[in-house]
């Protein structure tokens, strides 16, 4: 459940890095219309938000929501390094 | 942007400016109390692989069953035994006893107490305080008063608030550069790198620095406590319940089983378990057991008590933190200091430590990255900028290197030396000691160099010592299932690669790069609002 909730967190962030028109064009190329940029949005914070529910599911109510904090942390970062060496490594 | 008029420039100037300074005053003890803090998550686990000659506990059971009989054994007639017991993490447990009008030293080695192995039988370990001295060093400092270490962790992290808050209004783009790291670039790519460390673990820097204030809170803001309480003892006493002295009988009577009373308070605890058994006039007739509950049963920090008859094993009295000021000053205590983590939010909550370690050092280097291009002669910066320079190297890089001297010093001091536990740790600060003037004598670039290899080698070097020279070595520890031991050497291992990794970097690093900033700041473009607005967002 635990490592449910860290996935989650991570494709929420994914999806919201990706929703970001700089991101958007270094990892993905094409262009970002506005509806892929709502889809992206949506299904971002939607991700971090199951990532809270399995947080809790996990670890109970009061654990739950520190263990979601700190997961979120986990899972930006890994996004924040793709996000920089992924481009560089595309020829 | 246009929109920043004089007024709104001044107020994110003014941040910026207090962010900058309160940061680099206490830089570097807030690096010295983040590092140490994060590696207090680990307290217990450092302990036990300072002390490779216990083992890990099984049964706690049989560990109180074994400290018993060792007191019953050496001290039957005593006014008072204690029984420190371990958790999962833990292992060995102290057992002492106390003779009536003879209090315990208050500092030092007491000549009662002896370690308790997860076998039940008397350990030898050798001398040290372990995973103790660096939570110790978190807030007390060290070689000076305990209440000064305090007052100067509290000042510290007053202005680390201050930093979080300030650093936030700075920080104006904290959205748009949430994912943002440019490396390669100087001074911008600091400048990431210490955002992003702060943003993507603000929760905790922000939790950690309040909740860390909320533990010392008393010693910090006393006046709620000197206005309606006489004294700070008679705050205390009505706070803090605790039961009556004992008064033996002189009619001995046999005592309850210890095992029978540890299952009766867990029942009462809903399977919470006792971290320490007092046993106040044993084999009297009026005997008492009380068990205070483990810390890391419950996220709430604060006073489990149950009282039993130490002859019939029936519950007496029972303590439980109730009023809603103590659960709330005791929950957050009880997140800071994370005895309660099960092991994923263990992990977590170190994790985010380090990042809020590396918060403070890249803080501190761009002070430096920033200033160094503003530098009037860049071959004899000013004495500020040379100080700060030189204190980083030796503390960055310096402070972790004595780190790992301490534990050098706990594998390779002779057990027979007196005074040992106390010589791992001078040899830990003599360390840091000749580090910080080794920072101050070679030239910054070798210092830093010389510095991150030496850290990495020391960290990297103690797992091998341990595999080739000792018996417990990550092989065998794997293999004997001791997971706490092996992945500890796994983690200085890993740190060690960190280490080595940064001191390649400063090798490859070419210091040609300030020539085209140079360049840059000969010509100045003229006043655009994109050029506007970069000064006040690289003080961030």
């Amino acid at each position: 459940m635990t490592l449910l909730a860290f996935l989650l967190c991570l494709a929420g962030f994914l999806a919201l890095s990706l929703a970001m028109p700089r991101h958007h064009a270094a990892l993905v190329g094409g262009p970002l219309t506005r509806q892929r940029r709502r889809v992206l949005k949506t299904a971002g914070w939607l991700g971090l938000a199951l990532g809270l529910a399995a947080s809790l599911a996990a670890w109970g109510l009061a654990w739950g929501a520190i263990g979601w904090l700190g997961l979120l942390t986990a899972a930006a970062a890994p996004v924040l390094l793709v996000q920089t060496w992924w481009p560089r490594a595309k020829p | 942007m246009k929109g920043a008029g004089p007024k709104s420039q001044g107020f994110r100037q003014s941040q910026a400016g207090l962010h900058t300074w309160t940061g680099l005053l206490v830089g570097w003890i807030l690096y010295l109390i983040f590092l140490n803090g994060a590696v207090s998550y680990w307290r217990e686990e450092i302990t036990r692989w300072s002390r490779p000659e216990i083992g890990a506990t099984r049964d706690v059971e049989t560990v109180a069953r074994g400290a018993v009989a060792h007191l019953q054994a050496t001290a039957p007639k005593a006014a008072s035994w204690s029984i420190s017991l371990p958790d999962e993490r833990a292992s060995g447990a102290t057992a002492t006893f106390r003779e009536k009008g003879r209090p315990a030293p208050r500092r030092g080695v007491d000549p009662n107490a002896v370690t308790i192995g997860p076998d039940g039988q008397v350990a030898q370990p050798r001398d040290t305080e372990g995973g103790d001295v660096f939570y110790r060093l978190h807030f007390d400092l060290r070689y000076v008063p305990v209440i000064w270490g305090r007052w100067v962790a509290g000042f510290c992290a007053m202005f680390m608030l201050v930093a979080i808050v300030s650093g936030v209004i700075t920080h104006k783009k904290i959205f748009a550069d949430f994912f943002t790291f440019r490396p390669g670039k100087g001074q911008r790519s600091w400048l990431d790198g210490h955002n992003a460390l702060a943003v993507l673990a603000l929760p905790f820097h922000a939790m950690i620095t309040y909740t860390g204030l909320v533990t010392l809170m008393v010693l910090y803001v006393p006046w709620g406590v000197a206005a309606n309480y006489p004294s700070k003892t008679a705050y205390y006493a009505q706070s803090i319940t605790r039961a009556k002295p004992v008064k033996p009988s002189g009619e001995a009577a046999p005592m309850v089983d210890i095992g029978t009373v540890l299952a009766s308070a867990e029942r009462a605890w809903d399977g919470g378990h006792a971290g320490l058994i007092r046993i106040d006039a044993p084999n009297d007739a009026a005997a008492r057991i009380t068990l205070t509950r483990r810390a890391s049963d419950t996220l709430v920090d604060g006073r489990w008590e149950i009282v039993f008859d130490g002859v019939t094993g029936k519950i007496r009295s029972q303590v439980e933190p109730t009023s809603s000021g103590m659960i709330a000053r005791g929950g957050m205590i009880g997140l800071h200091a994370g005895r309660f983590a099960p092991m994923t939010l263990r992990w977590l909550f170190f994790l985010s430590g380090l990042a809020g370690t590396a918060m403070v050092a890249t803080g501190l280097v761009l002070w430096i990255a920033k200033r160094r291009q503003k530098l009037a002669d860049p071959a004899r910066p000013h004495f500020g900028f040379r100080l700060v320079e030189r204190l980083n190297v030796g503390t960055i890089a310096g402070l972790p290197a004595a780190m790992a001297v301490f534990l050098w010093a706990n594998r390779l001091l002779p057990t027979t030396l007196t005074g040992r536990a106390d010589w791992e740790v001078h040899a830990m600060f003599i360390a840091w000691g000749g580090l910080l003037l080794h920072g101050f004598v070679r030239p910054p670039r070798k210092g830093w160099i010389e510095q991150l290899s030496l850290t990495a080698a020391l960290l990297a070097g103690l797992p091998v010592f341990n595999l080739l020279v000792t018996q417990r070595g990550v092989l065998a520890s794997l293999l004997a299932g001791d997971m706490a031991m092996a992945v500890m050497d796994l983690v200085l291992l890993a740190l060690g690669g960190a280490f080595a990794a940064m001191a390649l970097g400063v090798v490859r690093h070419k210091p040609g790069a300030p020539k085209a900033r140079k360049a840059k700041a000969v010509a100045p473009p003229p006043v655009q609002p994109a050029v506007v607005r970069e000064p006040a967002e690289a003080e961030a």
